[in-house]
């Protein structure tokens, strides 16, 4: 059952990567605009412990890394959305009801963006990626944090949909 | 497990940093997956997104009979189509024109997904790949100028990597000199040029073109880059820098062109736009006449 979920929500995932590069990424939002895969794969990690957090990271990552248009040297997404999920998912699984505590869950997810920016500079440097101004990249994490924490409420909520649709024994864990 | 997904992933990072070719096959497979739905996407949402930014214009006459505003929606949907399509072929007569003017033999591809995570990478996915001739470092144009260079290739899509991008670097030349400079990209930013002699005098609405690499791999000669807006003065630096403003208008490509084979000589600068005519500036000539005043002359006294 957990298998055929993951598998469900990795092909709502590829759907949500087709429809950020083809028409979000297109509409020229002010500070880059929202990105879909960020908000789907941190709510979806939240509803998972440390271990499947890695997991679903390392697959998402691979997406990322592989899929056009992407041309950033292969690994880099998949090692920092690993670590990324697993630490999510760490801190989700320490809080027991976090299903009923948007806050806390917002602010995870706050988290989450925050390491996911801070990893792939790192990852990026660590390689000698050449790396943005400081102004620029200024821009990139007021952009990331500003529409993607807008967007964390819909994203939570939609996944927990999802979640509960596809497990309905789950409703009593979470 | 955790230990395991770290180090397969540092295992692809040094794959892919020390032989770039081991892992284009994993990337051709998922550009065979994924390209055709971004371009099913691309296709099916184009019009509609057009038509739900029109849809706000059609001003607030609701309340006409459903027919009318049936027929009316289907019109409009119609047109949107139309312009939409007359966009693109606008786009691909520019792309046909520069590249007949330079002599470049071209394949063009409709722009199917654009954009990278979270701003990190300038990228484009193009509908055309392998299939079409296209293979890696080859120039992507649109009618403006330069787009960026074909970067990884899958049967039937390829992805671009635009000049904007951080690591994108090409060799420019000012024309009208045989100045040399390197042209890089800064993300959101304007694009940098390094001049390499500081003695070259640069100035603001210099025009820049692409100096070509050997066999024309990634850049062919003379496609125009951008004008210069802004120009850094250091004493006694090395070189010079300025920010160029580029030819393309990255954020609303719809139809570029890869260019398959590179021209036989060089266009040099005759593929630049032409520079913007000066303004004339009226001039007021006022001419001040004296008009001699008259005296008036005393009367004689009795």
């Amino acid at each position: 059952m957990r298998g055929s979920r993951e598998v469900s929500a990795f092909v709502a995932l590829l759907l949500i990567y087709v429809l950020q590069t083809s028409i979000v990424s297109r509409l020229n939002f002010p500070l880059g605009g929202p990105n879909f895969i960020f908000v789907f794969f941190l709510a979806w990690v939240l509803r998972h412990d440390a271990m499947w957090g890695a997991l679903i990271g390392f697959v998402v990552g691979l997406l990322m890394d592989f899929a056009p248009p992407a041309v950033s040297t292969a690994g880099v997404w998949t090692i920092v959305l690993t670590a990324v999920g697993y630490g999510v998912g760490a801190l989700a699984a320490r809080s027991q009801d976090i299903g009923n505590s948007p806050v806390v869950a917002w602010l995870y997810f706050a988290v989450g963006l925050l390491a996911l920016f801070i990893g792939r500079l790192a990852i990026g440097s660590a390689i000698g990626e050449t790396q943005p101004i400081i102004s620029s990249l200024a821009k990139t994490l007021l952009g990331l944090l500003a529409w993607n924490l807008l967007l964390a409420p819909l994203g939570l909520w939609l996944s927990g949909r999802l979640y509960l649709a596809l497990s309905p024994q789950a409703e009593s864990r979470r | 497990m955790l230990g395991f997904l770290i180090v397969l992933s540092l295992l692809l990072i040094t794959l892919d940093l020390r032989s770039g070719s081991a892992l284009k096959g994993p990337r051709s497979i998922a550009s065979s997956l994924i390209a055709p739905l971004q371009r099913v996407a691309t296709g099916v949402t184009s019009p509609i997104s057009h038509f739900f930014g029109e849809i706000g214009s059609l001003g607030s006459n609701r309340q006409e009979i459903q027919d009318l505003q049936k027929k009316n929606a289907e019109l409009r949907a119609a047109l949107i189509d139309r312009t939409n399509i007359s966009g693109e072929l606008s786009q691909l007569r520019g792309v046909l024109n520069l590249a007949g003017a330079g002599k470049y033999r071209m394949v063009a591809a409709r722009v199917v997904a654009m954009g990278s995570a979270a701003g990190f990478a300038q990228t484009i996915t193009v509908d055309a790949g392998s299939a079409d001739g296209v293979t890696p470092d080859m120039t992507v144009i649109s009618a403006d100028g330069l787009v960026g260079r074909v970067h990884s290739v899958g049967p039937h899509a390829s992805t671009v990597i635009l000049i904007s991008d951080l690591n994108f670097k090409i060799g420019a030349r000012l024309a009208g000199t045989q100045a040399l400079g390197i042209v890089s990209g800064h993300g959101s930013q304007p694009l940098s040029l390094e001049v390499l002699d500081p003695q070259v005098d640069v100035k603001v609405g210099d025009q820049l073109v692409a100096r070509g690499s050997v066999g024309g791999h990634p850049f062919v000669p003379g496609v125009p880059i951008g004008v210069i807006t802004d120009v850094s003065l250091t004493p006694g630096a090395l070189t010079r820098f300025a920010k160029v403003r580029p030819y393309a208008h990255l954020g609303t490509l719809d139809v570029v062109g890869i260019v398959v084979k590179p021209p036989k000589s060089d266009p040099r600068d005759a593929l630049l736009p032409a520079a913007p005519a000066p303004t004339p500036i009226p001039t007021v000539t006022v001419t001040v006449t004296a008009i001699p005043t008259p005296i008036p002359t005393p009367k004689p006294s009795n």
